[in-house]
C-alpha cells in the first residue's frame, strides 16, 4: 500500500462531529462541544454559534436555512440566515435530528421521546416514551412515519394519526438505523456487535452477528440496493436487489485501519461509495464492480492530508465533490472528475 | 489416566456433562469444560447463546444436571461455593438506592457466616476497603451510587465480589456500555487478577477484546461450539459471511 | 399559656397517655419495616396484608386469644395462598396478593357484622388507642421490642438483598429468609397499627416516613433513623390533633404524615435541597456506546 504524503494544511480549532450542506457549496459543521461552523472552499471555516449543548447530530432543512442541532444536553433549532436561536430544549440526550424531506417538519429524539417542530419552532407532537433513550431516528419515505431505535427494537411512530407507535422487535441494544429508499427493509447496527435486517412487509428477520466491533453505522445507497456497514477492518456491502441479501456473500472493501470511520454513499450513482478509516485514508469504491466474498481495490484513493481519523465525508449534490473531515480538524474539498 | 491428569494438570473447575436449565428451558446441553487457575478465559456467543446461563450454574444460582466440581468438592444449585464469585450485568441493578460505593461493596461481606452481624463490623468495612483498592477505587468508596460512571460502577460490582478472595471470578459481560478508557482499565484488573492465580471467565461480546487479551476462549451456541485459543477459535469474519434468518 | 393548654392539657387524661404511648409505638415500627417495604417495592404487599389480618384479629378475639396470634395466623395463610396461586394457579404475584387480601378482608368483614364484641369494626378499621389498656400496651410494646430487634440484626441481610438479591443468593444469603423476616416484621407491625392508628392508616405511617427520605436522598444507613422519628413527630402531633378538633386519631396521623410529605416536596423543589448532592456524571458511558 503506497503512503501518501500528508500535506499541511490549515486545521480548524475543533473536534467536528459531523457536517451538512447548507446553501451552494457552504458546509455546516457541528463540534463536539456543541458549536455551530461554517466551512466553504473558498472562504475555510467560520465560527457562527456556540451552542453549548453538546454535539451529536446536525440535520440542515432542504433550503438550507434552518440547522437542527442534537447534543448531550439536548437539542437546539437555529436559524442560519438570520444567524439567531430559534428554539432550545434542554435536559435530556438527544442522539439524532431530521428533517423531512419538504423541511416542514424536524424530528429529534429527546431522552426517552421524540418531539417534531415546525420551522418556527413550535413543538406540534410528543411520542414516547420510548424503551430506553432514542439512539437514532430516520423518517420513512412516506414521509408519514418515523423509525425510531431504542434498546430492544425498532418502533415506527406515526406523525399524522395519533395511535402509539408499533414497536418491531430487535433483540438488544440498537446504536444506528437505515431504512430503504423504498421503505422495504429497515437496517439496525447492534450493541452486541451485530447487524439486524427486517423486511417490512412479512417481518422476516436477518442478521448477521460476529463482528469484531459494534456496528455503529449502517446506510443504504441512493438505489437502495446496496447497504453498507462498519464493525470490522473491513467495510461490509450487502446486496438487496430481487428477494434480498439472505443467504448472499457480501462484498468487501478490506483494510479500514480501525474499521470504517465514515461511510458516504454517491448521492446519484448506485454502488459507488467513498470511505474514510481511523489513519485518514479516504478511498472510492465501485461496489458492483467487485466480487462477492473477495476482498475488491478501490476505484480512487484521495489524496491524505492528514493521519487523523476521518471523521465525515460529505457528497455534494451533482456527486462531482467529496467534502472530507477529519478528526484533528483537518477539511478539504476534492473534486472527482 | 496418568496421562490425562499430566495433561488437564490441576484444574480449579470441572464440568462434566453439564446441561444447564433456565426455568424448564434447557438453555446449554453437554457442557465438558475443564479450567484451569490463573486462566483468562471468555465465552463468547450471540445473545441466546447461554453464556449467562452457564455462569449461572457454575455460581450455582441455576438448576443444572451434570457433574460440576471446584477442586474436588461437588457444587449443586442453591449450593453457595466461597471460593466462587459471581459479578453479574450492571444494568438491573439497584443503582436507584441511596447508597454508597462502600455499601454495596460491604453487601459482599453479608453472606460469609462468621463475619456476619455487627460483631465484625470493623473486619467487615477493613475488608471492603481493600477490595476497593485492588479495583483502584478507594476514591470512589463515598461516592453516592446515582453519581457512578459506567466504568465505576463495574469496578464496585467487581470489588463486591473480590471482597472474599475467589479463587473463580465469573463475570457477566463487564465491558459492556463502557467506552474504551474504561475498559481498558477492567481489563487490566482481570489480568492482574488472573496473573495472581484467579480463574477469570467472563461472557464476552467485543471479539476484538478476546482476540487481544484472553487466553482462551469458549465459543457457545446453546452447546460448545468451540474451545481454545481465541485466534483460533473465534470465527474470523470473511470466512462466511452471510445474513441468516433468524426465527422467533 | 396557650402552650400549655395546647400541649399538656390532653394528657392529663390518662387514656390520652395511654393513647400517645400507643400511637408512638406505632410510629418507631411502622416507619422501620415500611422503609423496607418501599426499598423492595413490597409497598402493594403491606397493603394487602393490613386489610388481610382482620378475619384473624377478630377471631383470636372471638376466642379470647391474643390478637397477635391471630393476626400472625392469617398473614401466613396470605402468604400461603398466596404462593399456592402463584406457583399452581399460574397467576401473577399481585394479582395473587389482590385476590387473597380482599377475599380475607370480606371474611373480616362478614365474621365483624356477626361478632358481638364490643369493639366495633370501625375500631378495627380507624383505630381507637383510646381504648387501650395496660395489657394492651404492654403487648403491643413488646412486639415493637421484638420487630425492632429482628430488623437491626437483619439490616446487612436486608440491605444486599435489597440492591441484588441474586449476587446475595450467590454469596450464601438466604434471600428467602429476608422476605420471610420483612413480611413477618409487616405482620406484627400491622397488629402494633390496628391498635392505634387503625388497619387502613397503618400505610401512610409506614410507607409516608420512608418517602420523605426518598425525598431528600437520605443515606440508607441513617434512613430508617430519620423515618422513625417522622413517624413519632406525626404519631404525636395526630393525638395532639385528635384532641383538639375531636377526631379519630388514626386518620388525624395520617393526615399529619401526607401534610409532611407535601412540605418535603415543595421544600424540595424550592431549594433543591438534599442532604446527599448527586452530580451528573454518567454521561461518559452514554457518550460511548457510538
Amino acid at each position: 500500500m503506497e503512503t501518501l504524503e500528508a500535506i499541511e494544511l490549515e486545521k480548524m480549532p475543533i473536534s467536528p462531529v459531523t457536517m451538512a450542506y447548507a446553501k451552494g457549496d457552504a458546509a455546516v459543521i457541528l463540534d463536539a462541544d456543541g458549536g455551530l461552523g461554517s466551512w466553504s472552499p473558498s472562504i475555510g471555516y467560520l465560527k457562527i454559534a456556540d451552542l453549548d449543548s453538546g454535539g451529536t447530530d446536525l440535520s440542515v432543512n432542504p433550503s438550507g436555512t434552518v440547522a437542527a442541532v442534537a447534543g448531550s444536553d439536548g437539542f437546539v433549532l437555529y436559524d442560519l440566515v438570520n444567524e439567531e436561536l430559534i428554539t432550545e430544549l434542554r435536559g435530556q440526550w438527544s442522539s439524532s435530528v431530521a428533517w423531512n424531506k419538504d423541511g416542514s417538519i424536524v424530528a429529534v429524539a429527546f431522552g426517552k421521546k421524540v418531539k417534531l417542530y415546525t420551522i418556527d419552532g413550535t413543538c406540534i407532537r410528543t411520542a414516547g416514551d420510548f424503551a430506553s433513550t432514542v439512539m437514532d431516528l430516520s423518517w420513512l419515505p412516506d414521509q408519514e412515519n418515523i423509525a425510531v431505535a431504542s434498546f430492544g427494537g425498532v418502533s415506527i411512530m406515526s406523525t399524522v394519526d395519533d395511535i402509539e407507535p408499533i414497536q418491531k422487535e430487535f433483540v438488544g441494544s440498537l446504536l444506528c438505523l437505515a431504512v430503504s429508499p423504498a421503505a422495504d427493509w429497515i437496517v439496525s447496527g447492534n450493541q452486541d456487535c451485530s447487524l439486524q435486517v427486517f423486511k417490512i412487509k412479512d417481518s422476516t428477520r436477518l442478521e448477521m452477528q460476529g463482528f469484531p466491533r459494534k456496528v455503529t453505522d449502517a446506510q443504504f445507497d441512493s438505489s437502495g440496493l446496496w447497504l453498507a456497514n462498519n464493525g470490522a477492518d473491513e467495510v461490509t456491502v450487502w446486496d438487496f436487489k430481487g428477494k434480498g441479501p439472505k443467504g448472499r456473500a457480501p462484498r468487501i472493501l478490506p483494510k479500514h485501519v480501525y474499521g470504517g470511520t465514515a461511510l458516504a454513499w454517491h448521492p446519484t450513482k448506485a454502488g459507488v461509495i467513498a470511505t474514510g478509516d481511523g489513519a485518514g485514508m479516504v478511498r472510492i469504491w465501485d461496489v458492483a464492480k467487485g466480487a462477492p466474498e473477495k476482498p475488491m481495490p478501490p476505484m480512487k484513493r484521495i489524496k491524505s492530508y492528514s493521519s487523523s481519523e476521518v471523521r465525515f465525508i460529505l457528497w455534494d449534490s451533482t456527486g462531482n465533490n467529496l467534502v472530507v473531515c477529519h478528526a484533528d480538524g483537518a477539511i478539504y474539498q476534492e473534486s472527482i472528475a | 489416566m496418568i496421562a490425562v491428569n499430566l495433561l488437564t494438570k490441576n484444574p480449579v473447575l470441572t464440568l462434566s456433562g453439564i446441561n444447564v436449565f433456565r426455568d424448564q428451558f434447557c438453555a446449554v446441553k453437554n457442557v465438558n469444560l475443564d479450567f484451569e487457575a490463573g486462566e483468562l478465559v471468555a465465552l463468547s456467543g450471540r445473545n441466546g447463546a447461554g453464556k449467562s446461563s452457564l455462569l449461572l450454574a457454575i455460581a450455582g444460582l441455576t438448576n443444572f444436571t451434570g457433574t460440576l466440581k471446584f477442586k474436588e468438592s461437588e457444587c449443586h444449585h442453591g449450593h453457595h461455593q466461597p471460593g466462587i464469585g459471581y459479578v453479574p450485568q450492571r444494568a438491573n441493578l439497584r443503582w436507584d438506592l441511596p447508597m454508597r460505593a462502600i455499601d454495596v461493596v460491604l453487601t459482599g461481606t453479608a453472606g460469609d457466616h462468621h463475619l456476619a452481624g455487627y460483631k465484625n463490623k470493623s473486619k467487615r468495612v477493613k475488608l471492603a476497603w481493600e477490595a476497593l483498592e485492588l479495583v483502584e477505587g478507594s476514591h470512589l468508596g463515598d461516592r453516592l451510587l446515582s453519581t457512578l460512571s459506567g466504568g465505576q460502577a463495574q469496578r464496585i460490582l467487581i470489588a463486591r465480589s473480590l471482597v472474599s478472595k475467589p479463587e473463580v471470578l465469573l463475570l457477566d459481560e463487564p465491558l459492556s456500555g463502557l467506552d474504551a478508557p474504561s475498559s481498558q482499565r477492567i481489563l487490566n484488573l482481570l489480568k492482574q487478577r488472573s496473573n495472581e492465580g484467579t480463574l477469570i471467565i467472563a461472557a464476552m461480546h467485543e471479539l476484538d477484546i478476546v482476540q487481544g487479551h484472553f487466553s482462551r476462549a469458549v465459543l457457545l451456541s446453546g452447546e460448545v461450539i468451540a474451545d481454545g485459543a481465541p485466534t483460533r477459535v473465534i470465527p474470523t469474519l470473511y470466512k462466511n459471511p452471510n445474513l441468516s434468518e433468524v426465527t422467533v | 399559656m396557650f402552650l400549655e393548654s395546647l400541649l399538656i392539657e390532653p394528657f392529663q387524661y390518662e387514656f390520652m397517655r395511654n393513647a400517645l404511648i400507643i400511637s408512638i409505638l406505632a410510629g418507631i415500627v411502622a416507619p422501620l419495616t415500611g422503609y423496607w417495604a418501599l426499598t423492595r417495592r413490597m409497598v402493594y404487599l403491606t397493603d394487602a396484608m393490613s386489610h388481610s389480618v382482620l378475619p384473624g384479629v377478630i377471631i383470636a378475639s372471638m376466642l379470647g386469644v391474643s390478637i397477635l396470634v391471630g393476626a400472625m395466623g392469617t398473614a401466613i395463610v396470605l402468604a400461603l395462598v398466596v404462593s399456592l396461586m402463584v406457583r399452581k394457579g399460574k397467576s401473577s404475584e399481585d394479582g395473587a396478593v389482590g385476590v387473597a387480601s380482599q377475599a380475607l378482608f370480606a371474611l373480616g368483614v362478614v365474621l365483624a357484622s356477626r361478632s358481638t364484641d364490643s369493639k366495633s369494626l370501625s375500631h378495627y378499621l380507624f383505630g381507637n388507642p383510646l381504648s387501650a389498656t395496660f395489657t394492651d400496651i404492654a403487648g403491643m410494646a413488646l412486639t415493637a421490642l421484638a420487630i425492632i430487634l429482628l430488623m437491626l440484626w437483619a439490616h446487612p441481610m436486608l440491605i444486599a438483598t435489597s440492591f441484588d438479591p441474586e449476587h446475595a443468593s450467590a454469596i450464601g444469603v438466604k434471600v428467602t429468609r429476608a422476605d420471610a423476616i420483612l413480611i413477618l416484621a409487616l405482620a406484627g407491625t400491622t397488629v402494633i397499627g390496628l391498635g392505634s392508628v387503625g388497619v387502613l392508616m397503618t400505610i401512610s405511617l409506614s410507607v409516608g416516613p420512608a418517602v420523605i427520605t426518598r425525598i431528600f436522598a437520605i443515606h440508607i444507613s441513617k434512613a430508617r433513623f430519620v423515618a422513625m422519628g417522622i413517624g413519632v413527630f406525626s404519631s404525636t402531633f395526630g393525638v395532639i390533633a385528635s384532641y383538639h378538633l375531636a377526631i379519630p386519631v388514626g386518620p388525624a396521623v395520617a393526615l399529619t404524615c401526607t401534610s409532611l410529605i407535601a412540605l418535603s416536596f415543595a421544600i424540595k423543589s424550592f431549594t433543591n435541597f438534599s442532604l446527599e448532592r448527586t452530580s451528573d456524571e454518567k454521561n461518559t458511558e452514554k457518550s460511548s456506546m457510538k
